[in-house]
């Protein structure tokens, strides 16, 4: 285990955010939010079209952090905010960096096809190595 | 919808719980999360540990109700103790921590506390910022 939690970076995961997976997640979280599935609606809006949900971007990095954590037992704190929107049919990939100097703390992201941060934020392990 | 029971930002008190459920992780939730996300290598041994988020998001959809249109989820906490177990029932608890206001926006944090049916554990904290519409 020590191995894994010497590791500088998360594993990196990517989905295409479409409108199927959209409408899937919705029916998952019970939230139907207009913004997210109405296209009409969300056209109308200062969004000017459909946007996915933000935790379904930050699951992406749950499953990142998951694997970094993986056989970890202590608890784990996860602190993030939403930057941008995630636009039907981008491509999302999330991952993180460890902080230096700070045992346990990584710098985490998820980052649309341009390479610009949807979200950022630190995660930390109550018992760093 | 009855504009009477909208939980607008003037009904919502810090400190105060707004309502619980009731949640499992059941089969049905984890065929449509490896639909969404695919199936990862660490699935065969643990719950996906996003579903803390689904779950807490699925609370408070479900007890804060209705809304205004128009929220804005802009950042997200959490601190896990341990995930819940497949088939494991928990309860989900929603309770306003603060709001406030910054720059003409009204500001609320929402708390999504579970605890293990089972053993009484605590699993998990997520506590969620939103911008409240009305």
């Amino acid at each position: 285990m020590g191995g894994v939690m010497a590791a500088k970076t998360l594993p990196e995961f990517q989905i295409a955010a479409t409108m199927d997976r959209i409408l899937l997640y919705a029916g998952i979280t019970n939230d139907f939010n207009p913004l997210h599935v109405d296209p009409d609606f969300a056209r109308q809006t200062p969004m000017g079209g459909p946007i996915a949900h933000g935790t379904m971007s930050l699951n992406l990095l749950m499953q990142s952090v998951q694997h970094l954590a993986a056989g970890r037992q202590d608890p784990l704190e996860v602190n993030v905010r939403f930057i941008r929107p995630v636009r039907v049919d981008e491509t999302i990939v999330s991952g993180g960096q460890r902080r230096d100097g700070e045992p346990g703390a990584y710098d985490v992201w998820v980052r649309n096809g341009d390479g610009e941060s949807v979200i950022e934020g630190v995660i930390s392990f109550s018992r760093p190595e | 919808m009855d504009s009477e029971s909208v939980w607008t930002f003037d009904k919502l008190v810090p400190g105060v719980t707004v309502g619980a459920e009731r949640q499992v992780v059941s089969q049905d939730l984890l065929s449509r999360w490896y639909e969404l996300y695919g199936v990862s290598p660490l699935d065969a041994q643990e719950v996906p540990m996003g579903l803390v988020s689904v779950f807490s998001m699925q609370a408070f959809m479900n007890i804060v109700a209705p809304r205004p249109p128009g929220n804005i989820h802009v950042g997200q906490e959490f601190k896990i103790i341990r995930l819940p177990k497949p088939g494991g029932y928990f309860t989900n608890r929603i309770s306003c921590v603060d709001k406030f206001k910054r720059k003409e926006r009204r500001v609320v944090q929402l708390q999504a506390s579970a605890v293990c049916e089972e053993s009484r554990d605590k699993l998990f904290d997520a506590r969620m910022t939103i911008f409240w519409a009305a």
